[in-house]
């Protein structure tokens, strides 16, 4: 028979022995936590933190057949000094702003156009517009090739239309809007996904109250579908340009590197030239570290101004 | 009568007509744009596809010529075996597949046990690891690639398959992405009970949180495996040798100047076996891959 005395201090014995159990766990917790965390902290201190780390001190050495040698920062003064760099960035600056605005528009076009009330088997449109992602930028590039060759599809059709047979590839401006349309065409795909899910998103109370506020279909567009949409178009704009700056497969392949004379040779593609055909790795580390400065400082300065 | 509701008040009957034509009016609009505007999409995004599978049915020399072509042609056979009989294609296609597989199961080992411990285990330095990640995410793979480049070499890894793979697998996005996703569908609750019960740290990730986690799993291998069979920049700086030369960088390579054109009838049938796997694989999984894409940052 146990007596109500004896029986409070086993209870608090027994809870005070659950506490511990759970410290116990607790503290079994964080160290498998570690555990767990340990195989990605490892390979992501080897294959990510460390290079990204070393890339700068890469950037003030040279490198030559018996080793490197400290040259300070000589090569970010030959990067300023050197024409090739400047004519690359300028490259890349264009290209970008040619592709990076079609690219979003088409994606919002088609994802504005999927969404609407209008459309029936959406899912089949679906299908067709990210159907493009699956065609690697290698393929898309030779394809554009095929277009643009003398005799070719596009070729014929701009020759017919205007009269003058445009040389597409070996001309700058020509071969720079082609790099930069070619690329838009498989980002336009990956815009289009993103903006769908955005839109599929919006709260479809907030069209029927503009509905009843009387608001036409271009009102509602104006006032609800934008504002709701706008952190989507903020974080596109900002992936969007990230990627089209890093543009390396498609003007590597599809103009050789850069021709005609350079202006399509993309930084990521100067980077290539530079450290994995002469294997300057110094001068091409001074071109990495000005790279992501570049998409650091346009990226904070894009997500700045369109999420305020 | 009195009351000043904008829904019941009076309107100028005027007012109201025109409001109607001006809406019906833009009705009209909106839903023949829209029409136009999808099926011309449509076109834009569907031509090369299809110009691609018909371009590769085309003999040596007979693609560009005037008129352009738009049916299927007579070389399909010829050009689809002498690609898999006398090219080295089939080799590098196996190395694209050894090296995007290889990858996503590496990806795999790394980022679902660390992505489940960022989501639901309570650690000191986890707000810390999640600001590295994303940091991560940030900078650009061409910056490291020089270094790795470096110690691919010093370490003699060049040219082989695990040296390519090895520097692949750690992928930021991923383990963000598992974490989103156990965030959502672990509850605690589930994983105290299976605690209480007596299952050690390692038995709740196997027995309880892989199950659970599957689907999101499934989505993150599928978006990694379709990306990196894409992926041209580094299989073409670690992998040069012909015989793990992946499939982007064997199309890729073939000189086209003045005295030999670029044979297309090699290289655009080789672009419909590497791109009708993916196809398919995406057809299948496409809200997997959807999903895999927007990162889990957009519910939808």
């Amino acid at each position: 028979m146990a007596t109500p005395s004896r029986g409070s201090p086993s209870v608090e014995s027994s809870t005070s022995r659950f506490t511990k159990l759970k410290r116990l766990l607790r503290y079994d917790e964080t160290l498998s936590a570690y555990w767990l965390l340990l195989p990605f902290i490892v390979a992501a201190v080897i294959f990510k933190g460390w290079p990204t780390i070393w890339a700068p001190w890469m950037a003030m050495q040279e490198f030559s057949l018996r080793g490197s040698e400290f040259i300070g920062l000589a090569n970010f003064q030959s990067l300023i000094e050197r024409n090739i760099f400047w004519q690359s960035l300028r490259a890349t600056a264009l290209i970008s702003l040619i592709r990076v605005p079609i690219a979003v528009l088409l994606g919002l076009a088609g994802a504005l156009a999927v969404n609407s009330v209008f459309v029936k088997y959406r899912g089949i449109w679906r299908t067709l517009y990210i159907a493009p992602i699956v065609i690697a930028p290698v393929i898309i590039a030779i394809l554009a090739r095929i277009f643009l060759e003398p005799q070719g599809l596009i070729d014929v059709v701009s020759t017919a239309l205007i009269g003058v047979q445009i040389s597409w590839l070996n001309s700058p401006l020509p071969a720079q809007i082609t790099v930069a349309i070619a690329g838009a065409y498989i980002d336009s795909a990956i815009c289009f996904i993103f903006f769908l899910a955005g839109l599929v998103g919006i709260d479809y109370d907030l069209y029927r109250a503009a509905k009843v506020d009387g608001a036409n279909r271009l009102q509602q567009f104006r006032h609800v579908t934008i504002p709701q949409l706008r952190p989507i178009i903020a974080l596109v704009l900002v992936f969007e340009t990230n990627r089209s700056l890093k543009m390396f497969a498609i003007p590597q392949v599809l103009t050789n590197g850069g021709q005609p004379g350079g202006a399509t040779r993309t930084l990521v593609v100067l980077l290539y030239e530079q450290a994995f055909v002469e294997l300057k790795l110094g001068f091409a580390a001074a071109i990495g570290v000005a790279l992501t400065a570049i998409i650091t400082v346009l990226i904070v300065i894009e997500y700045r101004y369109i999420s305020e | 009568m009195s009351i000043d509701n904008p829904l019941t008040r009076d309107e100028d009957v005027s007012e109201t007509e025109a409001y109607e034509a001006s809406s019906s009016n833009i009705e009209r609009l909106a839903k023949y744009s829209t029409k136009t505007t999808i099926f011309i999409l449509a076109v834009i995004t569907g031509f090369p596809l299809y110009y691609l599978l018909i371009a590769s049915t085309y003999p040596e020399g007979q693609l560009i010529a005037f008129p352009p072509n738009f049916l299927p042609s007579t070389g399909l056979v010829q050009n689809y075996t002498t690609l898999f009989m006398e090219t080295i294609f089939l080799q590098t296609f196996l190395n694209s597949i050894i090296y995007a597989g290889g990858t996503t199961i590496g990806m795999l080992v790394l980022s679902a046990p660390a992505g489940y411990a960022l989501a639901k285990i309570d650690f000191r330095g986890s707000k810390l690891m999640l600001f590295v990640i994303l940091i991560l995410m940030a900078i650009p793979f061409q910056l490291m690639s020089i270094p790795l480049f470096k110690m691919v070499v010093d370490w003699n890894l060049i040219n082989t398959h695990f040296g390519a793979i090895v520097t692949s697998i750690t992928i930021p996005i991923a383990v963000f992405f598992v974490k989103q996703n156990a965030e959502q569908v672990l509850h605690d609750d589930l994983l105290d009970s299976a605690r209480v019960n007596g299952a050690s740290e390692f038995q709740v990730f196997k027995n309880v949180v892989i199950p659970m986690l599957w689907p999101a799993l499934v989505a993150i291998s599928m978006y990694i495996f379709i990306t990196r069979m894409q992926s041209y920049y580094w299989p073409l700086i670690v992998l040069r040798d012909d015989s793990v030369m992946v499939a982007q960088v064997w199309i890729s390579i073939w000189e086209g100047g003045i005295e030999t054109p670029t044979p297309f009838h090699r290289i655009l049938p080789a672009s419909v076996v590497i791109v009708m796997p993916l196809l398919l694989t995406f057809l299948v999984g496409q809200k997997y891959f959807v999903k895999g894409l927007t990162g889990g940052s957009i519910k939808g």
